[in-house]
C-alpha cells in the first residue's frame, strides 16, 4: 500500500532528489534528508568562518610575520599562507585542509591547530560531557517527579517552590553561579577544589556551573510534558488496562516526555557549551573555551577559525544525532518531517 | 508618577490618575509589580547618582597600605588589590553596565525584529532560505559566535556592544517572524483591509497593539541576556578595556582573589543577579499591564486590599525569607563602639553562632542583643516553615515578618550608631518597635476576618446524601455480575462541593448490554469510571458496596484489585486517536495487560492478539500489530482498541461513547462487533452514549441518567409504550425520525442543563419539566420500582397527585 502511494508521488515530483527518495522506504528516505541538511549547514559554517580571514582586521601576514618582519618575511609569510592567490582558490584550499584535518598553525605559538584541539578538547568534552549527564540525570527524573507530583493540580505549594527556584536559576548566568558556588564550597567549606586539573574532583564544580542552568530550564520543560502527557487519554486507557504504576509510567510516559526533552536538548546542549567557554576561564579549566579568548586577544585568526568550526561541526552533529534519536522514539516524527 | 491628573473621581470617566488606571492596576497586581518598581527606581537612582556624587579619586586613588581588606567602618565592603572601596567601585560602575547592556540589547533588538518582519514578507523560496539561516546560528552557542564576532571588531567595549547586538538578533528576529506571520494572516487584520483602512493605520491600530506584550516581554528578555553577555564578554577580559571598567571586568579581578577578599567578586555579582531579577519582574508586571484581559479582572479583584494580596502572595513569601536569609548572612556590620579599637566584623553567621564579641553600647543591653539573635531566628525559621504549613500560613508569615522587623531594624541601628550620632541610632531602634507593633494589629485584624470568612464559608458544606438504597433490598435478580449500591462520587473544591455522581444503585446481569444516556454533565462518564475505580483527582468515591461477581471492589487490597479487574473488566473509550499511545505499536498495546495479568508465553500472546483482531475483523493483523496507532484509520484504531478490552476474556466491558468520535457507517460496525461479542462471549457490556437512537439499537435496558443521579431503568421495549420520566420522554421527542416533519423544527429540551454548582432542593429537572407541581420544588423523589423491570424517581409516576394527572 505505501509502495503504491510512493509510486504515484514518484510521477508527479520533479526534483531528482525527491524521486530518488521516494522509492526508499521511510527510513532510508529520513536519514538521507537528514544528511543533506547536514551538508548545507556545514558548508554555511565553512564559508563563514572562511571569511574570518577577511573580516578580522589587519594583515594576517604581517601578523604571522611579527611587527618588526622586513618586507620580505612578510611577502614569504603571504605566499606561506597562500595569501596572494584568488578567494576561490584560497577557499578551495581551506576546504582542502579541513578535510585533511589542517586547520593551519598558530600565529603566536606556532603550534598546529590541530594540536592543540587535540590537546585541548578532551577537557572540553569532559566538561560539556559531564555537563550533559547532569543536565539528563537531574533534569528528567526531577521534571517527571514533580509533574507527577504535582498533576491536576496536587500540591499546589511544591509547584510554587518548583516554579520559583528553577526560574531564578536559569537566569543565572554561568560565570555567576561559578563564582558563588566557587565561593561557597572552595573559600567558605574547602570542601571542593578550584583552580586545578590534578585532582578527580576538580571536575564537580565547573560541570555544576555549567549545568545547573540547563537543569532548570529543562526541568520546566518535562515537567511541563509530564503533566501534559499525563493528562492524556491514553494514560487512562494505561490506567484502565490496570498495568503496575512503573510500567505506565516506564512505558507509556517517558518515551513521551523524552521526545519533548530531546527536542530542545539540542538547544540545550549549545547553551551547555557556550556555557563551558565561560566557566573554562573561571576554574582556569585548561579546554578550548580558554584557548579560544586567549586566541581572540592575540587576533590568532587560525586557532580562531578552527576552534569554532570544531564547536560548530559537535553542535550540527548533536543536533543531527537527536533528530535520529527522535526518529526511533517516536515513530510520527519520520511521517511528520516529509 | 505624574500628579497631574490626580483627583478625578468627581469629573466621572474622563481623567484617571496615573495609578488608577486599569495598566497600572494590572501591573501592581502581584508582588512582583511593587518588587519591580522599587528595583528599578533603586537601580535607575544609581545609575544617575553614583557618577554624581563619587568622585574619580573615590574609585581610582590606590591606597597601597590598605589593600585587600575585609569589610570595615571606612569600606563598608572592603578594599580591592590597589586599595579601592569595593561598594564604591561597584556603584560608579552601574550606569556603564546598564548603558553597554541596554545598546547591545538596542542593537539586537533592532536588527532582529527588522529582520524577522522582513523575513515574513519575503516571497516563499527565499523566506524559507532565510528561515533556515536563522535556524542555523539560533543552534549556535550565542556566546561563542559573540566572541568570533568580537574578534572581527575588535576588543573594546562597543566591540563587545556591536558583537552582542548581532549574535543576539537571530533569537529575536525568530519571535519577530513568528509575529509577523502569525499576525498578519489574522482574521481582523484582512476584515480591517477589507474595510480599506491605511496600511499605517492597520499597523498601529491592529498590529503592534496586539504583540506589544509580547515584543516588550521579549525585548526585557533580550535585555537581561544583553547584561549577562556584556557582563560575560568584559569578564573574559574581551569587553571594556583600559581604566574604564564594569561589572563584568570587576568580577574578573575578584575571582582572582576569592580566597582573599570573597566581597571582591561577590558585590558585582550579585549587582548583576539583582539587574537581572529585576528586569525580569519589569517584565512580568508590564506584560501583565499590557494584557487588556486582565484590566477587567483586576478591577474586580480589587475588593481584596494589595497588603492582603501581597501577604497571601506565596512567591513573596518564599522570596521575603530567602531574602531576609541573605541579607542576614551576607550583610556585613560592626561592633558600635567606634571607640573600640578591636572592631570586628559581625555577620549573621556569627549572630545566629551567638560567637559574635558585640559590646553593644546606647540600644545595647545584652537585652537587646538576645531579641535581634532569637528575632532573626524565628524569623528566618517562620518564614521558612510558613511555607509548608498551609493552614498557618498566615499567622506564621505575619510573626515572621514582625520579628523580622524588629531585628532588621535593630541591624540599622547598629549601622547607624557606627557612623551617626546616638539620636540617630534610637530612632531607628524605636522605628523598628512601632513598625513591629503595626505588622502586629495587622496580623490580629487579619485572622479575624479570616475567621469571618471561614465562618461565612462553611454553610456550603456537603450536601446530605441519601441512602434510599434500602428500596433496593427486594432486587429480584439472581446473582447479579455487578451490583452498585450508593455509589457517589464527590468533589470538594474550593468553591465549594459538588456531588456529579449522586446515590447510584443498579445491578447489571450476565450477558445484558445495558445503556447509560444522559446529556453531557449528567454525571454518566464519572459513573463508568468510578465503577472502573478510575476516578480522576480530586473526586472522593464513596460507596455501601461495589460487587462485581460478587467480590466488593471498594474493599480489596490494591494489588488485588489490580489482577481482579484487570481480567474481569475491560473499558473502551471515546476516541480512539487520542486513548491509544501513538509512540508504542498496536501489537505492545494489545498484548501487555495479559503479560501482565497472566503468565502466557509469548507465542501463545501472538495467537491470541492474532484472533482478538479476527474477532473485530481487522484482516492482514499480522502486519497490523507491528503497526503504529497512526498508521491505522480511526474505525480501525477502535475495532483494535476493543480487541485490546477482549484480550483477557473480561466479564465487563464498559464502552464510554465508543461511536462519538466516529462517522455513521464506521459507527454501525462498531456497534454491529460489540453485538457479536455480547452474543458469541457472552460479555456483559455497559455502553454509555449522549445518542439515545444508538442505545435504543443495541441495548436491551436503559438507564437514564440525569444530574448525578439514575431518573429512569427500563427494558427497551418498554420505552416508548410505559409511562416514562418526563425526561426520558423528551429525550425521545428529540430523536429525529423518518416520518417527522421537516418544516418543523426538531423539538428540543427546554431550559439548561443543570448545574451541578447550584441545584435546586428538590427534583433537578423540575426547572425544565413540563408537569411540574409543587411537590417536585422541594423533595428529592426517590429511584422506585413501578413494575418488575421499570424503575423511575418521578413523583409524577409513583405517587401522582390528583390534580397533575390532568395536566
Amino acid at each position: 500500500m505505501t509502495s503504491s502511494k510512493a509510486l504515484q508521488r514518484h510521477k508527479f515530483d520533479s526534483g531528482t532528489l525527491a524521486r530518488l527518495t521516494s522509492q526508499l522506504g521511510p527510513w532510508p528516505r529520513f536519514l538521507l534528508k537528514r544528511l543533506a541538511s547536514l551538508f548545507v549547514v556545514l558548508a554555511m559554517l565553512l564559508v563563514l568562518t572562511f571569511l574570518l580571514i577577511y573580516l578580522v582586521p589587519g594583515d594576517p601576514a604581517v601578523r604571522k610575520a611579527g611587527i618588526d618582519a622586513s618586507a620580505e618575511q612578510i611577502e614569504f609569510e603571504r605566499k606561506a599562507l597562500g595569501l596572494d592567490q584568488p578567494a576561490h582558490i584560497q577557499f578551495i584550499r581551506y576546504v582542502q585542509g579541513v578535510a585533511r584535518l589542517d586547520f593551519g598553525t598558530s600565529f603566536i605559538t606556532k603550534q598546529s591547530v590541530t594540536e592543540i584541539l587535540q590537546q585541548r578538547f578532551p577537557r572540553t568534552f569532559q566538561l560539556a560531557g559531564t555537563g550533559l549527564l547532569i543536565v539528563m540525570l537531574v533534569s528528567v527524573p526531577l521534571g517527571i517527579l514533580v509533574g507527577a507530583l504535582t498533576r491536576e493540580g496536587r500540591n499546589r505549594r511544591l509547584e510554587v517552590v518548583f516554579m520559583s527556584l528553577t526560574s531564578t536559576t536559569s537566569a543565572m548566568p554561568e560565570f555567576l553561579t561559578a563564582t558563588f558556588l566557587a565561593f561557597i564550597f572552595a573559600v567558605t567549606l574547602n570542601w571542593l577544589p578550584v583552580g586545578t586539573t590534578q585532582k578527580s574532583t576538580a571536575i564537580i564544580l565547573p560541570a555544576i556551573s555549567v549545568s545547573l542552568r540547563p537543569v532548570a530550564s529543562l526541568a520546566r520543560v518535562v515537567r511541563l510534558e509530564t503533566l501534559n502527557v499525563l493528562a492524556q487519554d491514553y494514560i487512562r486507557t494505561a490506567r484502565s488496562k490496570r498495568l503496575p504504576t512503573y510500567l505506565i509510567f516506564m512505558r507509556h510516559l517517558l518515551p513521551n516526555v523524552l521526545t519533548a526533552a530531546l527536542t530542545i536538548g539540542g538547544l540545550v546542549f549549545a547553551g551547555l557549551l557556550g556555557g563551558t567557554v565561560i566557566v573554562e576561564n573561571v576554574f582556569a579549566w585548561p579546554g578550548l573555551g580558554q584557548r579560544v579568548v586567549d586566541a581572540v586577544f592575540n587576533l590568532d585568526y587560525p586557532v580562531i577559525q578552527g576552534i569554532v568550526l570544531y564547536f560548530g561541526m559537535i553542535v550540527v552533529l548533536i543536533n543531527t544525532l537527536v533528530d535520529i534519536l527522535l526518529a526511533l522514539i517516536d515513530p510520527r516524527t519520520l511521517v511528520l518531517s516529509e | 508618577m505624574s500628579s497631574a491628573s490626580t483627583f478625578s473621581e468627581g469629573s466621572g470617566r474622563a481623567y484617571l490618575a496615573f495609578w488608577r488606571t486599569p495598566f497600572f492596576r494590572a501591573f501592581l497586581n502581584s508582588p512582583s509589580g511593587y518588587l519591580a518598581l522599587i528595583l528599578t527606581g533603586t537601580l535607575l537612582a544609581t545609575a544617575i547618582l553614583a557618577p554624581m556624587t563619587l568622585t574619580r579619586e573615590d574609585v581610582y586613588q590606590r591606597n597601597v597600605r590598605r589593600r585587600l581588606e575585609g569589610p570595615s567602618a571606612d569600606h563598608i565592603l572592603g578594599t580591592d588589590n590597589l586599595g579601592r572601596d569595593i561598594l564604591k567601585r561597584t556603584l560608579y560602575a552601574t550606569p556603564l553596565t546598564l548603558q553597554l547592556a541596554l545598546s547591545a540589547a538596542g542593537m539586537a533588538i533592532v536588527i532582529g525584529f527588522a529582520g524577522g518582519a522582513v523575513t515574513a514578507y519575503l516571497p516563499g523560496r527565499l523566506r524559507n532560505m532565510s528561515l533556515r539561516l536563522i535556524e542555523v546560528f539560533l543552534a549556535f552557542p550565542g556566546i561563542l559566535v559573540a566572541i568570533m564576532l568580537v574578534a572581527v571588531v575588535g576588543t573594546s567595549a562597543e566591540g563587545a556592544v556591536l558583537a552582542i547586538g548581532i549574535a543576539f538578533s537571530p533569537s529575536l528576529a525568530r519571535v519577530a517572524y513568528t509575529l509577523a506571520s502569525g499576525v498578519a494572516g489574522l482574521d481582523y487584520i484582512s476584515s480591517a483591509r477589507i474595510l480599506g483602512l491605511s496600511s499605517r493605520r492597520i499597523v498601529f491600530r491592529y498590529i503592534i497593539p496586539n504583540i506589544a506584550e509580547t515584543l516588550i516581554v521579549v525585548s526585557l528578555n533580550a535585555t537581561a541576556a544583553a547584561l549577562v553577555a556584556v557582563s560575560s564578554l568584559s569578564f573574559l577580559g574581551l569587553g571594556v578595556q583600559g581604566t574604564q571598567f564594569d561589572w563584568g571586568r570587576l568580577i574578573t579581578e575578584g575571582v582572582l582573589r576569592l580566597y582573599q577578599v570573597p566581597l571582591l567578586a561577590l558585590a558585582p555579582a550579585m549587582a548583576i543577579g539583582i539587574t537581572g531579577l529585576t528586569l525580569g519582574y519589569l517584565g512580568e508586571a508590564l506584560a501583565r499591564g499590557l494584557n487588556p484581559v486582565l484590566w477587567t479582572q483586576t478591577a474586580s479583584v480589587q475588593s481584596r486590599t494589595w497588603l492582603q494580596r501581597y501577604f497571601s502572595s506565596e512567591y513573596m513569601l518564599l522570596s521575603g525569607s530567602t531574602l531576609l536569609l541573605i541579607v542576614f548572612y551576607f550583610l556585613p556590620w560592626f561592633s558600635p563602639d567606634p571607640s573600640d579599637p578591636n572592631r570586628t566584623l559581625v555577620t549573621g553567621a556569627t549572630i545566629l553562632a551567638g560567637s559574635a564579641n558585640l559590646t553593644p553600647i546606647t540600644i545595647g543591653s545584652q537585652g537587646a542583643m538576645l531579641l535581634l539573635r532569637t528575632g532573626a531566628w524565628i524569623a528566618l525559621l517562620l518564614g521558612f516553615f510558613s511555607y509548608f504549613f498551609l493552614r498557618y500560613r498566615r499567622i506564621c508569615a505575619y510573626l515572621g515578618l514582625i520579628c523580622g522587623f524588629s531585628a532588621g531594624s535593630y541591624f540599622l541601628s547598629f549601622l547607624l550608631a557606627v557612623s551617626a550620632n546616638l539620636g540617630t541610632a534610637l530612632a531607628s531602634a524605636q522605628l523598628g518597635f512601632y513598625l513591629g507593633l503595626f505588622a502586629t494589629i495587622l496580623l490580629i485584624l487579619q485572622v479575624i476576618s479570616d475567621k469571618s470568612t471561614e465562618t461565612r464559608g462553611s454553610h456550603d458544606a456537603v450536601p446530605a446524601l441519601s441512602q434510599s438504597s434500602a428500596v433496593e433490598a427486594a432486587m429480584s435478580l439472581p446473582q447479579p455480575l455487578l451490583q452498585v449500591r450508593g455509589l457517589t462520587v464527590r468533589f470538594d473544591l474550593e468553591s465549594g462541593t459538588i456531588v456529579p455522581v449522586n446515590d447510584i444503585n443498579v445491578d447489571l446481569a450476565e450477558g445484558e448490554i445495558v445503556g447509560l444516556v444522559g446529556e453531557s454533565g449528567s454525571g454518566k462518564s464519572l459513573t463508568a469510571l468510578a465503577i472502573a475505580q478510575l476516578v480522576p483527582h480530586p473526586g472522593l468515591l464513596t460507596a455501601q458496596h461495589l460487587r462485581l461477581r460478587g467480590e466488593d471492589i471498594t474493599t480489596m487490597p490494591a494489588e488485588a484489585l489490580r489482577y481482579f479487574l484487570g481480567s474481569e473488566m475491560a473499558m473502551i473509550f471515546q476516541d480512539p486517536m487520542s486513548s491509544l499511545n501513538p509512540a508504542l505499536k498496536i501489537g505492545t498495546q494489545l498484548t501487555e495487560a495479559t503479560r501482565v495479568h497472566r503468565r502466557v508465553s509469548g507465542k501463545e500472546l501472538r495467537k491470541m492478539a492474532l484472533e482478538r483482531m479476527a474477532d473485530v475483523h481487522i484482516s492482514a493483523a499480522e502486519t497490523r500489530l507491528r503497526q503504529y496507532p497512526h498508521e491505522f484509520s480511526g474505525g480501525m484504531r477502535q475495532r483494535a482498541m476493543i480487541a485490546m478490552g477482549l484480550m483477557n476474556s473480561p466479564s465487563l466491558i464498559i464502552a464510554d461513547e465508543p461511536t462519538t468520535a466516529l462517522d455513521v457507517t464506521i459507527q454501525a460496525q462498531i456497534i454491529d462487533v460489540l453485538r457479536e461479542i455480547n452474543r458469541e462471549q457472552g460479555t456483559t457490556i455497559m455502553l454509555i452514549s449522549h445518542d439515545i437512537g444508538v442505545i435504543i439499537e443495541i441495548c436491551s435496558r436503559v438507564l437514564v441518567m440525569y444530574a448525578g443521579r439514575i431518573v429512569e431503568d427500563v427494558k427497551i421495549s418498554e420505552l416508548m409504550t410505559a409511562d416514562n420520566h418526563p425526561y426520558t420522554e423528551a429525550l425521545i421527542a428529540a430523536v429525529p425520525a423518518f416520518d417527522s416533519n421537516r418544516d418543523e423544527p426538531l423539538p428540543s429540551i427546554p431550559g439548561r442543563p443543570p448545574d451541578l454548582d447550584n441545584l435546586p432542593p428538590g427534583c433537578a429537572f423540575a426547572p425544565r419539566c413540563k408537569y411540574v407541581f409543587e411537590r417536585c420544588h422541594h423533595e428529592v423523589p426517590p429511584l422506585l420500582r413501578v413494575d418488575e423491570t421499570h424503575r423511575i424517581a418521578c413523583f409524577l409516576r409513583t405517587e401522582p397527585p390528583e390534580s397533575a394527572t390532568r395536566e
